[in-house]
């Protein structure tokens, strides 16, 4: 087992205002990319932490569900949240940050609860995918939000 | 996986006479180092190997003032997070903010005779890091969510972590 945390730098597409059940997401339909989540082709490990840096100040609650194929396929950035039954079979698991905390006048961190306990996951490559799904209507930045995942990979790197 | 256990003294002063607080809510607590830092307390060794990794299970304060006051342990992986001065409000920049790994709260205390024990809550669970800077050490960013006024020798934390692998044993 390695203890590894990945700090990810989205860029939303929209960058707007969204609506509570929108979905937050960069170009693409796989969500935002955290790699390395595995050391191995195939490998797995746990997701253990998620903490979401939100610089533009919006503190709304946010879902985030994990996917392990890159094929499942996101809707449009802000549009409202909905997936097929073929990337739902691709969903490990789901986190909430339900509240923030401060870090200065301007910015806020978001705890993720964990409420059904830890995720185990397996990679179809090296790589898990995030989806956020907004529960309020925040304006975003580009890169007005940054996440942090807490994770242990099965095999230790080399 | 090997268990450590860490414990940290908190000097707010080098020795010379000190004011000591009073701290308002939402101040940050630097404590004192011959060479001076802004990046909270730093707990080492963190981690078996340069930049390995681990996951804090527990945190325990001593409060030897007696001032009980809540206290918010915001964890970093880096050195390069910068907090404010002592005794100054908790506000970092965004670039400090990204490195910030967890937090954990310490909400009440029992007496312990002299003084009173403080047990954190993992409110979001056991933290995992991987020690940033190639170093095998954490900082942690302490705010009061109280006023309180601390002598020079205010606060001592222990740390209980999971450390990845089984490296040379560790003091």
């Amino acid at each position: 087992m390695e203890t590894t945390s990945i700090l990810l730098t989205p860029t939303l597409v929209a960058a707007a205002a969204y609506t509570a059940g929108d979905y937050v997401g960069p170009t693409g339909t796989s969500g935002i990319p955290a790699s390395p989540a595995s050391n191995v082709a195939n490998g797995g490990g746990t997701l253990q932490s998620l903490l979401l840096v939100d610089t533009n100040n919006q503190g709304v609650p946010m879902d985030i569900y994990f996917f392990t194929d890159a094929a499942w396929a996101s809707p449009a950035d802000n549009a409202p949240w909905s997936i097929n039954d073929a990337s739902a079979a691709a969903c490990c698991g789901m986190v909430s940050v339900n509240a923030y905390r401060p870090y200065s006048a301007t910015g806020l961190f978001g705890f993720a609860t964990f409420p059904y306990g830890a995720i185990p996951y397996k990679c179809a490559g090296t790589t898990i995918y995030l989806a956020l799904v907004t529960r309020g209507g925040p304006t975003y930045t580009p890169t007005g939000l940054r996440v942090r995942l807490g994770l242990y990979k099965d095999d230790p790197g080399g | 996986m090997q268990t450590r256990s860490l414990w940290m003294s908190v000097p707010l002063t080098s020795g010379v006479p000190y004011l000591g607080g009073p701290y308002a809510a939402g101040d940050f607590i630097q404590p004192y180092y011959a060479t001076p830092r802004a990046n909270g307390l730093g707990c080492n060794p963190a981690s078996d190997v340069a930049g390995g990794g681990g996951t804090i299970v527990s945190l325990t304060v001593v409060d030897n003032d007696n001032q009980g006051a809540p206290l918010d342990f915001f964890v970093f992986d880096s050195f390069n997070w910068t907090g404010p001065a002592d005794n100054a409000p908790f506000s970092i920049a965004n670039f400090s903010a990204n490195e910030c790994l967890g937090l954990v709260t310490v909400k009440s205390y029992v007496r312990h005779g002299t003084g009173l024990i403080g047990f954190a809550t993992f409110p979001q669970g056991p933290i995992p890091y991987k020690c940033g800077d190639g170093g095998r050490t954490l900082y942690l960013g302490i705010v009061t969510r109280a006023p309180a006024t601390y002598g020079p020798y205010p606060l001592d934390v222990r740390l209980g972590l999971y450390t990845d692998g089984f490296g040379t044993p560790l003091p």
